[in-house]
Formats: structure tokens, sequence, C-alpha cells
């Protein structure tokens, strides 16, 4: 029976003949020597992980100014930050965007401009009070001018993450990356062998302030993140680090196209392996940690899982859909998982780092609960015209005209004998035809490809797809292709209008 | 060889023998299609890069993929500059060509 201490690893660290390997180092070494032997071997198992980390961000404060102003609004090169917290302290989150360059450029392009050493734009605002007279205030800081400059990051390191897949028709922009059609590609994110939290599943070691890895420098955990959920695997960490410390190799902004920012954290946590059961845990596998492929296409918070697969799989670079061969993509990058573990082992070995146990556990049980909503949400059929227009498609473009003017309703919904929607027709097709002096039937004028929505789909994610594809109505149709109704830009602005 | 055909337009992408093209290109060229060299390959800035492989499951051409290093490796002359990639990368360090 292995009972190893932490003050014993320690004095080893100091003494330069700690022994220390990576997490994949690991699952050799227990499958060559056994749990036992290995424990006794082995004193330290390093992870990493370098990936797509949207709950981040950076605590800053600026010193005071003269004359004082206690920050109301600040903006750090034209992205928000929050400084409701006294003076001159300053959150800056890395997925709020820019008011002025759009989603290329947000919270987490400054954090990396700063610690690239970059110059800093810097404009706020204030009401202005007796102590702190001062109501507008703009300057130019580097990081070195802060006073503090430490990354909080509210959720980090996630044990697990679900996979992505479209099974829609067309390519999907999210922070999943794109996501092609008609299953066209899984994508996933997760260092797999190497993820902290997935080599310590009972958090016996990553608990409140174990000492870490993270962007290049040494930081803390300093509590479970939000939305941990231990008792579905999906734990998450919140972890500190000093800005000035780190070094851009290991923290990156990045954009997701049609998405938004994020901030690429690099992370690293030594596992002290003090017990057999510790040595267990770290020679977990890519094959061993399973996740969901979930499906995209439905806009909802639940979103259908298509089907179970394994790190191994996933990192193959091809998993089966229905018998498909459907190319993965990770978004996280695991060769520099495998630089931080690496370099955390070198540090460990050099006695430049040393392990700690965490002063209070995480939580081992427990599940995330969805968002209290207290107004219903709308659907569809309750905000949808139901008085419609239809027309056959075999009628002519004068007919078509006719009702367009006689109902003065813009939108005619094209349908077939059987009564099912096959087009759309609207004065603007009406006007182009004219214009090409074409006064055939209404099939051979009207928009095919029609876009529509189902009467108890929720109104955003109709008001989304008018939005996305810049069409001002859709018909409401069921299973069997029935116009039951049409929904336009203005029934969703009236509703909004009445929020509001 | 890649082609989009329907009834009122056709996309075709070919990888044809330099000695070749000429002809090729004349032959195409005599029945009223556009010819024309996709020589704006995709270029990966390296430093941007992050060897995530994000790039590998959009392309249509398999351009990219990992080495046995989990680098990620860029075949620029299977290339047919569809843009996907560039949209895909979250770093932005992929730009086609000038």
């Amino acid at each position: 029976m292995v009972r190893k201490s932490i003050h014993e690893i320690n004095r080893k660290i100091e003494d330069g003949d700690v022994n220390v390997v990576t997490a994949e180092e690991m699952v050799g070494i227990v499958e060559d020597f056994g749990v036992e032997g290995a424990a006794k071997e082995v004193d330290v198992v390093t992870t990493g992980t370098f990936g797509a980390m949207c709950s981040s961000g950076l605590m800053l404060n600026l010193g005071h100014s003269e004359s004082p102003i206690k920050i109301q609004k600040v903006w750090f090169n034209n992205v928000e930050a929050y400084s409701g917290i006294a003076a001159v302290d300053a959150y800056l989150g890395a997925t709020q965007i820019s008011d002025t360059r759009g989603i290329q450029y947000g919270g987490a392009h400054v954090i990396e401009d700063l610690l690239r050493e970059k110059e800093i734009n810097v404009h706020a605002t204030s009401y202005g009070t007796d102590c702190y007279p001062r109501k507008v205030l703009d300057t130019t800081i580097t990081l070195e001018d802060l006073n503090e400059a430490v990354l909080i990051n509210p959720r980090n390191a996630y044990q697990n993450y679900a996979a992505a897949t479209n099974s829609s028709k067309r390519i999907l922009n999210t922070y999943m990356g794109e996501l092609l059609p008609n299953f066209g590609n899984v994508t996933y994110s997760g260092a797999g062998v190497l993820s902290p939290l997935s080599n310590d599943p009972d958090y016996e070691t990553i608990g409140i302030g174990t000492r870490i890895f993270i962007g290049g420098a040494q930081g803390y955990v300093i509590g479970n993140g939000t939305q941990h959920s231990p008792s579905t695997g999906f734990g998450t960490l919140m972890v500190k680090g000093n800005l000035k410390e780190m070094n851009p190799d290991y923290l990156r902004a990045a954009s997701f196209t049609g998405y938004g920012t994020t901030l690429y954290m690099g992370i690293g946590i030594p596992i002290p392996i003090l017990n057999e059961k510790l040595a267990a845990a770290t020679a977990v596998r890519d094959e061993d940690i399973i996740t969901k492929i979930l499906d995209y296409a439905v806009g909802s918070r639940d979103k259908p899982s298509i089907r179970q697969v394994n790190y191994s799989e996933l990192r193959s670079g091809m998993v089966q859909i229905d018998g498909k061969d459907v190319p993965t993509s990770s978004l996280s990058s695991f060769k520099n998982a495998r630089k931080i573990a690496s370099e955390l082992k070198d540090w460990l070995k050099c006695g430049e780092f040393f392990v700690t146990m965490p002063v209070e556990r995480l939580p081992r049980k427990g599940l995330v609960k969805p968002m209290k909503q207290t107004q219903a949400v709308p659907l569809v059929k309750d905000v949808m015209s139901d008085f419609i227009v239809t027309i056959k498609k075999n009628q002519t473009v004068q007919d078509a005209a006719k009702k367009i003017w006689e109902n003065s309703f813009n939108h005619l919904a094209v349908i077939s004998d059987s009564g099912e929607l096959v087009g759309i027709l609207t004065a603007w097709d009406i006007s182009k035809a004219v214009a090409e002096n074409c006064f055939d039937s209404v099939e051979s004028v009207m928009t095919k490809k029609v876009l529509t929505c189902a009467p108890n789909e929720p109104v955003d994610i109709a008001a989304r797809r008018l939005d996305r594809y810049g069409v001002s109505a859709m018909p409401v149709i069921n299973t069997q292709r029935r116009v039951l109704g049409i929904i336009t830009s203005d029934n969703i602005s009236k509703l909004f209008a009445r929020r509001y | 060889m890649v082609a989009n055909i329907d009834s009122t337009y056709g996309e075709l992408i070919a990888d044809v023998n330099d000695f070749r093209f000429d002809r090729i290109k004349n032959a195409l060229e005599s029945r009223g299609a556009i010819v024309s060299i996709l020589d704006r390959p995709i270029h990966r800035d390296d430093e941007e890069c992050v060897e995530c492989g994000a790039c590998i499951s959009v392309c249509p051409m398999n351009v990219y993929g990992f080495d046995v290093g989990w680098n990620v490796q860029v075949d620029e002359k299977k290339c047919i500059q569809c843009g996907m990639c560039i949209r895909m990368c979250p770093h932005g360090a992929l730009k086609l060509g000038e």
C-alpha cells in the first residue's frame, strides 16, 4: 500500500530528484508496472490543456487619476469593461465584443494586446461626486502601468465537453466552429488523456489553493468554476493568475466566425501521486473519456444527442454517424496541451514549482441548474398572423398581382393542388417579372426555396432565422407543409416592443 | 476533380498536368468555358497558428492533417481557394495568397 505525503514530494522537488511524468506517459507506466508499482515510482503526473475558455477575464486596477474619477463606464480599445466596483477597478471579459470593430476584436484581444505590451486606449465616464469630481477620462496605458492585472476566470478547464455536429441543411456558425450541413463534420474540444480534471475525477488534489500552470505563469485554483456539475462528470474550475507573469504562447485571443471572441488559455495542473488511487486515475486514456455528439441544428438549450463517442475516436479524425464517415476537428490544441504538460514537468524537475494540497476540496456532488424563467417563452403560433393569402402555382402573375393589391398583403404563399407550400411570391417578384416582361405562371417567378417555421418553435428561433437570411416573412407550416399562418418581422417587433 | 453542374450553370475544378494545360484550356475555351488558374493557394501564418486542427474537418480537399507530433501539416497544392478554412480558423492564421 502506497502512502506518500505532499511534504516528501516537495522535498524531492527541492533536492532535484523528483520523478515526474506527463499523463500520457503515465498510461504506459501503469500498464507496465501496475497501479502499485506506478504509485511507488511516480511522484507527480502533469496534465495540460489549451483551448477556448470563454468564461475568462481580467481584473485590473488603473490607479487614481488627477483629478480623481469614480469610473462608471469604461472602454479599453472600444471594448466595454465592467467598472461597477469602486473607483478605478475594472473587469474586462473575454467575450465582450468591440463597439467599433465587430466580432473580430473583443476583450480577449485587449487582454492579449496588454500581455504583448501594446498600448491600450482607455475611455471612462462618470456622473461625478464631491470626492470624485471628474466626469470624463481618456488615457493610454500598457500592462506595466496597471497596479494589478489578474486573470480571474470563472469557468475554465472543463472536465469533459460535448462534441458538436449539424443535421440541418445550412452551415451553422457556433462557438464550436463552423458546423457543415448534413453531418458534414464533428467538432470537439478537450485534451482527453491530458485533461486536468479528467485525471483527478474525485478532485482529491485539485481544489481550492492548488498551484497550477496558467498562461505560462504560476497561478491557483480558487474554487469550483461556475456551472460545476460533478454528478454528471462536468466539473469546472475557477482560476487566477497574474497577467504580468504570463506568456503569449499560452494565452491567445480567438474569434469564431459568426459567434464572437474567446480566450484560448493554457492551463496545466500537477497531480501528486500520493496513493494507488491517484496512480490509477492518472492512467486514464482517450478511449476512457466518453462524451456525446450534440446536434446544434436544434437551437434550444437541450440539444439532441446523436451518439456517444470517446476521445480516441474523435482524435482519430473520423467518426461514424448513421453509417457515414464524418471528419472531426479539434478546436483545442493537443500539441500545446502536450507542450504545457511537458513544461510543467520541467519546472518541477528544476525545482521551480512546488505542489500543494487543496485547503478545501471542490464539491464532488451537484448538478448545474438551468435558468429560472418567469416569463413564458412565446411561440410562433402566439404571434403569427393567421390571415394568409394563398395562390396556386399554376395561376398567373397577373392573378398574383391582383391578390396582393386586393388584400393589401405583400406575401403570397404558393401552394400545390394538394394544398402544400411550394413557394413564396412577393411584390418584389412581381416587379421583377414585369421588368423582364414575363407574365407566365406563378410557378415560373416564385421563390422555391422558402424559409419556413413551425408553430411550436420559440419566437427567438424564428426571429433569428428571419434576421440571418434577411427575409421579411416566413410562412408557418405544419408537418404536412400546410400553411397555418405567416410570421413577419412586424409581428416580432410588436412583441418585443411590448416587452421593453 | 470536383464539379457542380446544373441546367443553367456549372463549375469544375481539376488537377491537370502542366504540359497538357494549354491544350485542355484551348479545348474548354473554344466551347465557351472560362478557364482560370487557381494560383493563390492558402497561406498559414505560423505565429498565429496554435495547431488546434479546426481547419481539418472543413476542408473539402484534405489540405490539412496532423503529423505524428500533432502539428498541423498544410499541403497548399491541393487548395481550391474555397475559403472554408479561413472562416473556421479561430486565430485568423489562414489567408489566401496574393
